[in-house]
């Protein structure tokens, strides 16, 4: 793969094109790794919820917290996405 | 009330995300004088606007995402997943369109605004969440204002 990468460099100067290229990947990555985390955390307090609505105010608590942490997976694509 | 009748248990109604978000956004004014006046001493003013706008961001993103969760689950909550998962990409999609911009003008030092941004959400995060988890063990740590104990 890496000689691959060298050859398609040295023949065509691609290697910008390409690094530009692995960034969007590496960004959508990372956006969708945190949207998968935030969709299972959000159903997963939803039926607390519904189980127990006595405990929603602790079950909305860490849900909110949960949200966050997965979000600065996806801040951090960004940063590594335009540096 | 007669045997066969039994309270339902109904939805809280407080504004918790919001709370939460007030209180990160105390600790992050908190923080902030520290954080600009030090990095603009030791990298100059660009570094100070680079983390002044990161810290802005970071606590307005806060403060967003606690008003559009804590609405959903208030008024709406079988919509919560669907709104969490849109909002996140909104606020995603507004970050990276404020980040491209700002990049493009070149009026902060880069490095610092993407450190920033990150250092500032962990920290924030992680006290606040030792905030939280230390009120959720022992509720009654911080008594309600006008409440005696008999």
């Amino acid at each position: 793969m890496s000689i691959a990468l060298h050859l398609l460099a040295a023949t065509g100067g691609l290697t910008g094109e390409l690094d530009a290229g692995l960034a969007k990947v590496g960004y959508g990555l990372a956006a969708i790794g945190p949207g998968i985390g935030i969709g299972y955390l959000v159903g997963q307090s939803v039926q607390a919820m519904a189980r127990q609505p006595e405990m929603a105010g602790q079950v909305r608590t860490t849900m909110f917290l949960g949200i966050a942490f997965a979000e600065a997976l996806a801040l951090i694509g960004f940063v590594l996405f335009f540096l | 009330m007669s045997p066969m009748e039994f309270a339902v248990p109904q939805p809280s109604t407080e504004r918790i995300e919001s709370t939460i978000a007030h209180d990160l956004a105390k600790k992050g004014l908190i923080v902030a004088p520290i954080v600009v006046i030090g990095l603009g001493v030791w990298r100059g003013p660009e570094a100070a606007l680079g983390a002044v706008l990161a810290l802005g961001i970071v606590i307005v993103n806060f403060l967003a995402a606690a008003w559009i969760l804590g609405w959903t689950a208030r008024n709406a909550p079988h919509a919560l997943t669907g709104v969490a998962l849109m909002s996140f990409l909104v606020r995603l999609l507004i970050i990276t369109i404020l980040g491209a911009g700002i990049k493009a003008l070149d009026i902060v030092d880069w490095p610092v605004f993407c450190f920033t941004l990150i250092g500032s959400y962990f920290v924030l995060l992680f006290w606040e969440l030792r905030s939280v988890s230390l009120t959720l063990a022992y509720p009654g740590l911080k008594p309600k204002p006008g409440h005696h104990e008999e």
